[in-house]
């Protein structure tokens, strides 16, 4: 935004510029220029929930002085949180859909449905995201929370397959890969002969619990409906990411027979002989290669093993969106946006901020996570348009927090919390030890907490 | 009672709340003078809505917190804070200063109350 744009839109063209921050943009009536300032244009991009949140507190907290618009390439966000649950059936796609346009209207944004292709500038100066059909939206900053896309192991994506049919449906974007997911799971043969692989990516990767969590909800599926069998659980990673005690404890006792944890074990490429077929029985035609990077495991797989199922999440980086030319020095070379961490705006960009899975930080990519983040860029990125008070350390020293519920049983749950504050001398959020720790018990109370701390999330964001 | 003793009163009263500040709300600053800090409790509380509800009022089981008096809150932040105790409340409570938890019960306390 160049500097006259700027001082057009706080009315401050004849006002002292010792206005006090936080009237500024309301008209000055003791000044010639009386009439109402512009309100200044923020375009989120992302209605998940991190975008949606961030799109809710700008509005609220600027006020008249804002215009917020969110930007969706769908029409309702699919929530990931809570989406293991459709897998054993105790929740439906349509439970965790969330219309945007309701969110819009009960938080006062405006909402666009549009895929954002591409970014430019006016010869004036003025700044647009372009949608894939053409048209512009015009910004004085841009919130960016567009969430993950993967890098895919060979034979895992084929022309023709698409998120109902493709045998490998990894199901980390909630949405009908979700249901496929559920369908193949259900099409397992009974009599303990099923035979499932199932792999986690290098971190960091969205929800460092959740395959952990997909890891026991599985299970507890073939445990129960299935007669038992088999499920190799391969970790790219040395050790369990998160909550190793309980899904310790879950993989080696509740479990035990039917799971198989290999850490240090990288997939380099899945086959299947054909799509996924609902209407025919579940063949036992999956392979997949695999290096052991750490101590060979007792059972390693071979490339000659089959499998009626095999479900890869893949190794992931910032949203697609972010790698296109516009975006992509958002990145500063790595695959996650860079972002000065107390703020959230760009580090090579001052109009642009990203929040959310798309970032780079020691933060969690998580959907609590990213609200709470929200709530911090929209604090700062409404201070950056002198709409509040400069911040004012260590007074307000941003703090986020985390929580993960992760099913274990279909009735049981365990949980993982963490606190982040801002550390001005290295610049970085700290986890603060003493705020952060898994449950003490795996039980049927967390269960319920789970459900009823999603019924409020799912409201405060959507 | 006569109007000085009132305002007496009054005043007690009022240093009673300014006394009540947490003691860590004393701050140093980096030209070395002692000052009051002020943590915004509207930015700090907000990030209490993801359990507990969009301006603290819960839909379901867990408590909403919205509206309830700021000696109370205090009183059950600081609380969570010192048990000892590992569930997600009491773990969330030590992600604060005690300065941060006054202001998150004060501004809570400001905001309509949906009762239990
Ligand atoms: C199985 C599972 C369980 C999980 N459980 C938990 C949990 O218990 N707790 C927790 O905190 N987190 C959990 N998560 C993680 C959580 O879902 C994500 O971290 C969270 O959704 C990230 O929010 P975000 O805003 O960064 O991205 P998202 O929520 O993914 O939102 C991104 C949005 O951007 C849109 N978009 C992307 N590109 C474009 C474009 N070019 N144009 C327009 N729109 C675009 C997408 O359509 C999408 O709506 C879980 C995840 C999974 C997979």
């Amino acid at each position: 935004m160049d500097r006259r744009t700027f001082v057009k839109k706080l009315g401050l063209g004849t006002v002292a510029s010792a206005a006090v921050a936080g009237t500024l943009a309301k008209a000055d009536s003791g000044s010639a220029a009386a009439t109402a300032p512009e309100p200044f244009e923020i375009v989120v991009v992302g209605g998940g929930f991190g975008g949606a949140s961030v799109a809710k507190y700008i509005a609220l907290w600027g006020g008249a002085a804002v215009k917020v618009t969110l930007v969706d390439s769908n029409a309702a966000h699919v929530s990931c949180i809570l989406s293991n649950l459709v897998l054993n059936n105790q929740k439906t796609l349509a439970n965790l859909t969330f219309p945007l346009v309701k969110a819009a209207e009960k938080y006062q944004f405006a909402f666009k449905q549009g895929a954002v292709a591409g970014m430019g500038a006016e010869l004036n100066g003025s700044r647009f995201i372009a949608l894939a059909d053409g048209s512009k939206i015009y910004f004085d900053k841009l919130v960016l929370s567009p969430g993950i896309d993967f890098d895919f192991p060979r034979g895992m994506v084929q022309n023709g397959w698409t998120d109902t049919n493709t045998p490998f449906p990894h199901a980390w974007k909630a949405g009908l890969q979700t249901n496929n997911l559920r369908d193949q799971l259900k099409m397992l043969p009974g009599g303990g002969k099923a035979r499932v692989v199932m792999t986690i990516p290098p971190k960091p990767y969205r929800c460092p619990p959740g395959p952990y969590e997909r890891a026991c909800l599985i299970a507890d599926y073939l445990k129960n409906k299935k007669g038992g069998g088999k499920l190799f659980v391969l970790d790219a990673n040395p050790a369990i990411q998160a909550e190793p005690v309980n899904f310790g404890k879950a993989f080696s006792g509740l479990y035990k027979g039917i799971i198989e944890y290999q850490p240090n074990a990288a997939v380099n490429a899945v086959s299947a002989a054909a799509a996924f077929n609902p209407r025919l029985a579940l063949p036992q035609d999956k392979t997949i290669n695999v290096s052991y990077t750490g101590a060979l495991p007792a059972n390693p797989i071979g490339s000659g093993q089959k499998f009626h199922l095999i479900n890869v999440i893949p190794k992931q980086k910032a949203a697609d969106l972010l790698f296109g030319t516009d975006f992509r020095h958002l990145l500063g070379g790595k695959a996650w946006a860079g972002v000065h961490i107390d703020t959230y705006q760009s580090l090579y960009d001052n109009d642009v901020y990203v929040i959310g899975d798309a970032h780079d930080s020691v933060q969690p990519k998580a959907g609590h996570i990213a609200n709470s983040e929200a709530k911090v860029c929209a604090d700062a990125l409404l201070r950056h348009l002198q709409l509040r008070p400069a911040r004012v350390m260590p007074d307000e020293a941003p703090v986020t927090n985390s929580a993960c519920f992760s099913p274990i049983t279909a009735s049981t749950a365990s949980f993982l919390t963490a606190g982040y504050r801002y550390n001005p001398a290295l610049d970085t959020m700290e986890k603060i030890a003493a705020a952060s720790g898994e449950a003490e018990q795996i039980n049927s109370d967390n269960y319920k907490m789970m459900l009823a701390w999603a019924n409020n999330l799912f409201a405060e964001v959507f | 009672m006569n109007k000085s003793v009132l305002l007496l009163l009054l005043a007690i009263a009022a240093t009673e709340v300014a006394a009540a500040l947490p003691a860590d709300c004393s701050v140093t600053d980096a030209n070395g003078v002692r000052r009051v800090m002020q943590p915004n409790g509207e930015l700090l509380a907000a990030q209490c809505y993801q359990c507990h509800g969009d301006q603290g009022r819960s839909l379901g089981e867990i408590d909403s917190i919205g509206g309830k008096s700021a000696g109370d809150l205090y009183g059950d932040l600081r609380e969570f804070k010192s048990n000892g105790k590992a569930d997600i409340m009491s773990l969330q409570a030590r992600a604060y200063r005690d300065c941060e938890l006054y202001a998150i019960a004060q501004y809570l306390s400001t905001l309509p109350n949906q009762g239990d």
